[in-house]
């Protein structure tokens, strides 16, 4: 069998001997390296401070386990409350654009997400802050983050339900199925797992997510990036409580995002 | 003897024809609940496209504006967007491409989770671990200028955001066209610049466009930082969304805003206004991948 190399697009006045992978493998790995260092040292630095401030005797106490907790309770209400004003917009036009293609509604709507998803998040807190008065801390923050999703929410439902194989699709209406169901007897059943997985990655971007509701003039229990940001600052609250604070978080985040990573179909190489 | 010709028409019974109009009542109700849901987010979308300019309008009503501040704080943050995003973005390829191409097989769902969990990472942790790092790490804070730790902030928060979208675009591009390239002689260097980085040149230039946008937008981690390492909001590295925020004093114990002065609050307007037209245009100069297009239509 010959080995000889056929001249193309790829290949052209390209010596297969003289180029090598070796370069562009070592700048790949470095940098692949970078972010794992970066990554594993956050969490490094989060377990050193954390031991070396509860090694000092500077640990919680029961009040400050409280505010913790109370801060966790916050942020979660918050991610409800942003997921019960953007989840039901996102799926029903998700649900539309699929359904029924590009028709005026769907444009309008689309034309609508995109410029909600170029409106800063410190943009969406500054409106939080001012309609706080009128709506309530929770809700206004809650609303704000809603609306930071939302776009973002909407256009991985639309991959989502994209990613039903049109043949079935086909198949089904062909057989004298309705849009209706269709989408209850095939589709749901096909992309709930992504569906599910999509929600779980918003809403650990939505538990992080601090300057939407930094500006909000939070009073009683406060969510947790402003509370870490709160204590961060102040130089009177000390560090236990400070790392304890951003390990909680990160831990949330992380656990939110790796059960979206389980079942998102992207995980398999 | 002749047969009667197979007749096509459904057999009308009362059983079919309630299935038929309950099959029609549940699809207008599908499409009544959409379209409720989509003219619902236009609503919203247009109740923020007033609210921004006409809290701009009756914040700034009366006060006189410092235009050459604004012009030199955006031209900053603009300035420091494009130095991290120029550090991130060749970085994340580089990162998608060992995860893609050249890290070991058998690991790279471990190397894709890790970057999903290292995207996922709040910025104002990122925030966090660079102060921590510029109080206590081996180079200390005075050898290197306050930019440098507020650029490094903004390039953090993008790098494992880069990464994934990279891996994203690149897996976008069918595998069969690069084993293709590789079989015909092409290395894997040749095979990505000349199959996967072409293929993947649309989603690409969105990333980047979309990280840029994110670097100009990114305010809590950078004030985090700056106020950890007690930086003057005027340096070079103040980003257009620190605007909106480093006039505000924190009120002790609650994390949130103090009271604010009729001037500062003006500048917070304008900053958002600004920022948002700014955001806007950005994100109006990203073309969608052809794929994208035609599946709506």
């Amino acid at each position: 069998m010959s080995t000889e190399v056929f001249p193309n697009r790829a290949t052209k006045g390209v010596s297969h001997t003289e180029r090598s992978d070796r370069t562009p493998a070592v700048l790949a790995r470095f940098a692949f390296m970078l972010v794992a260092a970066l990554f594993l040292g956050l969490i490094g630095m989060v377990i050193w401070r954390g031991a070396c401030a509860f090694g000092s005797g500077h640990g919680l106490d029961m009040l400050e386990v409280r505010v913790l907790v109370g801060s966790l309770v916050a942020s979660f209400g918050i991610t409800v409350v942003a997921f019960a004003v953007a989840t039901p917009l996102a799926f029903g036009c998700a649900v539309r654009s699929t359904e029924q293609g590009h028709d005026r509604t769907m444009r309008v709507a689309l034309i609508a997400s995109r410029f909600l998803a170029s409106v800063p998040g410190v943009v969406l807190g500054l409106l939080a802050s001012v309609c706080a008065h009128a709506l309530g801390n929770l809700l206004a923050a809650g609303i704000a983050l809603g609306l930071l999703i939302l776009p973002r929410l909407l256009w991985d439902f639309r991959r989502a339900l994209y990613r039903v194989p049109v043949r079935d699709r086909e198949a089904a209406l062909a057989l004298g199925a309705t849009h209706a169901t269709l989408f209850s007897e095939l589709v749901w059943h096909l992309a709930r797992r992504e569906l599910t997985s999509v929600i779980l990655r918003h809403a650990s971007v939505a538990v992080g997510a601090s300057a939407c509701i930094l500006l909000v003039p939070w009073e009683g229990q406060i969510p947790l990036p402003a509370m870490l940001f709160a204590q961060a600052t102040e130089r009177s609250a000390h560090e236990g409580s400070t790392v304890a604070t951003l390990g909680v978080l990160l831990l949330t985040c992380l656990a939110l995002q790796a059960w979206a990573s389980r079942l998102a179909p992207e995980s398999t190489p | 003897m002749t047969t009667a010709p197979f007749s096509t028409a459904p057999v009308q019974s009362p059983h079919t024809a309630n299935a038929a109009l309950v099959a029609r009542a549940q699809t207008h109700a599908l499409l009544t609940l959409t379209a409720v849901a989509a003219w619902s987010l236009a609503a919203l979308a247009l109740v923020i496209a007033v609210g921004i300019p006409w809290h701009a309008y009756v914040a700034a009503k009366g006060v006189a504006l410092n235009a050459t501040y604004f012009v030199a704080q955006s031209v900053r943050g603009v300035l420091l967007a494009g130095i991290a995003t120029a550090v991130a973005f060749p970085l994340g390829i580089l990162c998608a491409l060992y995860t893609q191409v050249y890290g070991a097989y058998r690991f790279r769902r471990q190397f894709s989770l890790m970057l999903d969990l290292a995207a996922c990472i709040p910025g104002i942790a990122w925030g966090w671990f660079v102060a921590e790092i510029a109080l206590s790490g081996p180079f200390g804070k005075q050898p290197l200028p306050d930019a440098f730790w507020l650029a490094a902030t903004v390039t953090l928060t993008l790098l494992p955001n880069c990464a994934r979208r990279a891996r994203a675009a690149l897996r976008d591009v069918p595998g069969d066209m690069v084993d293709g390239a590789i079989a015909l002689g092409a290395t894997r260097w040749d095979a990505f610049v000349t199959v996967s980085l072409r293929g993947s040149r649309a989603w690409l230039q969105r990333a980047a466009l979309r990280a840029f946008t994110r670097a100009v937008c990114e305010s809590s981690a950078l004030l985090l930082t700056m106020r950890l390492l007690h930086l003057t909001p005027n340096t070079l590295g103040t980003s257009l969304a620190a605007l909106t925020l480093q006039t505000l004093s924190t009120t002790p114990g609650t994390g949130a805003i103090a009271e604010y002065t009729v001037l500062d609050r003006s500048h917070v307007a304008i900053g958002a206004l600004l920022l948002t037209i700014f955001s806007y245009a950005l994100r109006r100069l990203e073309r969608d991948p052809a794929h994208v297009r035609s599946e709506g239509t």
